[in-house]
């Protein structure tokens, strides 16, 4: 699909013509097929899935029949002049012989049902690209964050990157854990559905589903990539030996976008992004990843690193207004050079620690992170997690525990209750409370609001506080 | 209490939490629980994992069986209850053969016909072993949809009665019954006997029109329709269309909208409503119903589209 075209209704009623007078020729030109319209790419990539020899012409014929039709409720004769004219080939002078009108009558009729015409077909147009965009944005989990801080300049550059139909088809955002890497990932891709560029996106969340007793190698995070592409795009009754031939035979029709979020690719790297290189052109890869994938590889790697001092001062007093402490935040602007130090300004670290500030002196906090400063950022981490763990509120820790049961989607209060076994007085004081921490997230709508829990959190919660054993889902 | 105990106790809790949720909550309204999958993907992926709460994940798994296919998600499911077969560390034969049944339909709905028998067989011969009768009818009646699939109609045949006679004796629960009478149908209808699949198909109606079973009761009316339709009674054919269209809308089936569609388009091209047998067959090659329709269904839709477009040509030269 390529970037979309601003319709007017002048360009609209030129193409219009242009396709009506090429009815009856196969071959063609992008104007009189009508190739700048979502609707006409939209029904070739339908058919094409069912009947890979069907015609472009067809396709487009079908488009404006339907608009036609679409005409006759408004205007009959109109529409039957479209048709015979048109469709059936037919000259004005024979037109006007059946329909009892003069030539000029029929001509000056003609005009207007294409005025009429490409009027429809822009009403069409537009709904099928708003259907399209809420489609494409009802796959993705809703957002995890209120505000991006310090990602407006990666945000452009990996949108040109990802829009640009000629280069990089695999793209890996790559930096440390909590830097905000599947947050931008998920920024950038709702800019890209609002650009009408892909026909389809997948977000796969690739620690979701390995356990921890498979070989992470190349090949097999490539077999997972297949399957789970198989199970998206494919008919049910599709022979799995033919997944990888039929899954490339509509990566390479229309432009598909594949997020693989959270990819640790540390070893065969080179061997699965080869694999997805193949897969590509036009449809396109989004990698998020901790560690950065070899030069070798022929791919865009963009490094995310920890966001400015500036951006830190400005996240800081952001994220103490949200938690309803922003009458602390001259002293945390006066701080600003400690925190940044022990944080390395990564994003996550920033917030958890404007929650540690609304219950403990910040002196305190500062202290102790000073103390357990560390180069090892997993470890920087796990400090802070437990220091926030400690400072919770026993039902808080009661109800924190269980929420690796809540899938990245977010669970509802009522679900949040039963798990924790608290009750409904004191599971709302926890959620203020763990939210007021960067602990608890708050996703879905003000309508049905939904919680859930970062990555990194569950992760601390599984290997520090419940030592749970068995791979994750 | 320490936090690896409290958190065996939420897995608990969160699994009670579901059964609650889905023992309220009538099959027609499951359209709310579509967006908690994964968070019942989550539960029972714990739940089995744990050994005290292992038996009662298990029920929920069947519990949610009529969910997975109100959602369209039985891809999802098989790893999930393989793995609950393999943790099943006490050898709980009874266990054994439910999620055996289980498995063997979710590769039924899936395709994978031979997985469901294999599937089917382990239960009946658990079932057996441990005199389980539901379980074997059950098993049976699993057997008698993969026969059919198979186009076996002898050993269809032979299985449904079975279940039949089975489910027949146990008598206390409808739900077995009314897919059994379906089941009769199905095999009756492809042994041409009409009428006879008519009346499998009525009493299977009128049973799940009782206990609830939504998909069941609408995948039963649409069989009606498709089995009136050879006997010519067209008219209500299309009623009967109408009316499983009508409770399929609110699902996520879209494989069982993709049949409706289909055997709807077809009665049209039949009676020769030409424009709309050709939007119907549109209607199942493009938007949702696209991935769910199979390579059959759509050769012959393409097939017919050919025709409805020759037909609708010569009436206009005519």
């Amino acid at each position: 699909m390529s970037s979309p075209i601003i319709h007017n209704h002048e360009t609209i009623q030129r193409a219009v013509i242009s396709a009506l007078r090429a009815w009856k020729k196969l071959d063609g030109t992008s104007e009189n097929f009508l190739e700048d319209f979502l609707l006409v790419r939209k029904k070739r990539y339908e058919m094409a899935q069912h009947q890979p020899e069907v015609e472009f012409r067809t396709v487009t014929n079908q488009i404006l029949s339907s608009c036609i039709d679409l005409l006759a409720t408004q205007d009959e004769i109109n529409a039957d002049i479209l048709s015979k004219r048109f469709q059936d080939g037919e000259t004005i002078l024979s037109v006007a012989h059946q329909l009892n009108l003069s030539p000029d009558q029929v001509n000056r009729r003609q005009r207007q049902a294409i005025s009429e015409l490409s009027k429809i077909l822009y009403r069409q147009e537009t709904k099928s690209k708003q259907l399209h965009a809420q489609r494409l944005e009802s796959k993705l989990q809703p957002q995890s964050y209120s505000k991006l801080f310090g990602f407006n300049q990666s945000q452009t550059i990996i949108l040109e990157r990802m829009l640009d139909p000629d280069e990089t088809w695999v793209i890996a955002l790559a930096g440390l854990g909590g830097i905000g890497k599947s947050a931008l990932a998920d920024a950038v891709t709702r800019s890209a559905i609002q650009q009408i560029h892909f026909e389809e996106i997948i977000w796969l969340r690739v620690n979701n589903y390995i356990s921890k007793e498979e070989p992470a190698s190349g090949s097999w995070f490539f077999e997972f990539v297949i399957q789970q592409l198989a199970s998206r795009l494919l008919p049910p009754d599709t022979p799995p030996t033919e997944y990888l031939e039929q899954i490339q035979i509509l990566l390479k029709k229309a432009p598909h976008l594949i997020i693989l979020d959270n990819l640790e690719i540390e070893h065969s790297t080179n061997e699965l992004l080869l694999n997805l290189n193949n897969l590509a052109n036009p449809s396109k890869f989004l990698i998020t990843t901790r560690s950065r994938p070899s030069s070798e590889s022929e791919i865009f790697i963009f490094t995310l690193n920890e966001i400015s001092y500036e951006e830190v001062n400005k996240l800081l007093i952001h994220q103490a207004e949200i938690i309803g402490i922003s009458n602390m935040s001259e002293d945390l602007s006066q701080e600003i050079k400690t925190i940044y130090r022990v944080t390395g300004g990564n994003p996550l670290a920033l917030k958890l620690v404007v929650g540690l500030i609304a219950v403990l002196p910040l002196s305190q906090v500062l202290e102790d992170l000073i103390n357990s400063q560390t180069e090892d950022v997993e470890k920087m981490y796990t400090n802070i997690y437990w220091k926030a763990w400690q400072a919770l509120s026993l039902n808080s820790k009661k109800l924190l525990q269980a929420l690796p049961l809540i899938s990245e989607s977010g669970g509802q209060l009522d679900q949040l209750q039963a798990v924790s076994g608290l009750s409904t007085k004191q599971v709302g004081l926890s959620v203020q409370e763990l939210v007021t921490r960067s602990l608890l997230e708050m996703r879905g709508t003000l309508n049905q609001r939904r919680y859930g829990i970062h990555r990194l959190t569950e992760t601390f919660l599984r290997t520090e506080i419940i030592k749970w054993k068995d791979g994750p889902i | 209490m320490k936090p690896e105990k409290l958190f065996e106790q939420s897995i608990q809790l969160n699994i009670a939490y579901w059964l609650d949720v889905f023992s309220k909550r009538p099959d027609k309204d499951y359209g709310e629980l579509i967006s908690e999958l994964q968070n019942l993907l989550r539960a029972i992926h714990f739940g089995i994992s744990t050994n005290s709460s292992y038996p009662k994940s298990t029920k929920l798994l069947a519990r949610l069986q009529s969910f997975i296919e109100f959602s369209g998600t039985w891809h999802a499911w098989i790893p999930l209850v393989q793995k609950a077969i393999a943790n099943n560390h006490q050898k709980d034969k009874e266990i054994e053969c439910r999620l055996l049944n289980q498995l063997g339909a979710l590769f039924w709905l899936d395709c994978q016909i031979k997985s469901a028998l294999d599937a089917h067989k382990r239960a009946a011969i658990t079932a057996k072993s441990i005199q389980n009768r539901f379980q074997l009818a059950a098993a049976h009646f699993g057997l008698c949809q993969d026969y059919w699939l198979l186009q076996d109609y002898e050993k269809a045949s032979r299985y449904a009665n079975n279940a039949n006679t089975e489910f027949t004796k146990l008598g206390n629960e409808s739900k077995p019954l009314g897919v059994i009478y379906n089941a009769l149908g199905i095999v009756a209808h492809a042994c041409l006997e009409y009428e006879a699949a008519e009346d499998h198909f009525k009493t299977a109606i009128d049973i799940h029109r009782k206990d609830g079973s939504f998909i069941e009761l609408a995948r039963s009316i649409n069989n009606l329709a498709i089995t009136l339709q050879e006997l010519g009674k067209y008219k209500p054919a299309l009623q009967f269309f109408s009316e499983a269209a009508n409770l399929l809308s609110k699902t996520h089936n879209e494989m069982e909208k993709s049949k409706l569609e289909y055997s709807r388009a077809s009665l049209h091209m039949k009676l020769g409503n030409l424009k709309r047998a050709k939007s119907a067959f549109n209607m199942v090659k493009t938007q949702d119903f696209n991935p769910y329709a199979n390579s059959k269904l759509r050769s012959q839709i393409n097939l017919n589209l050919g025709k409805i477009d020759k037909l609708l040509a010569n009436e206009i030269i005519g």
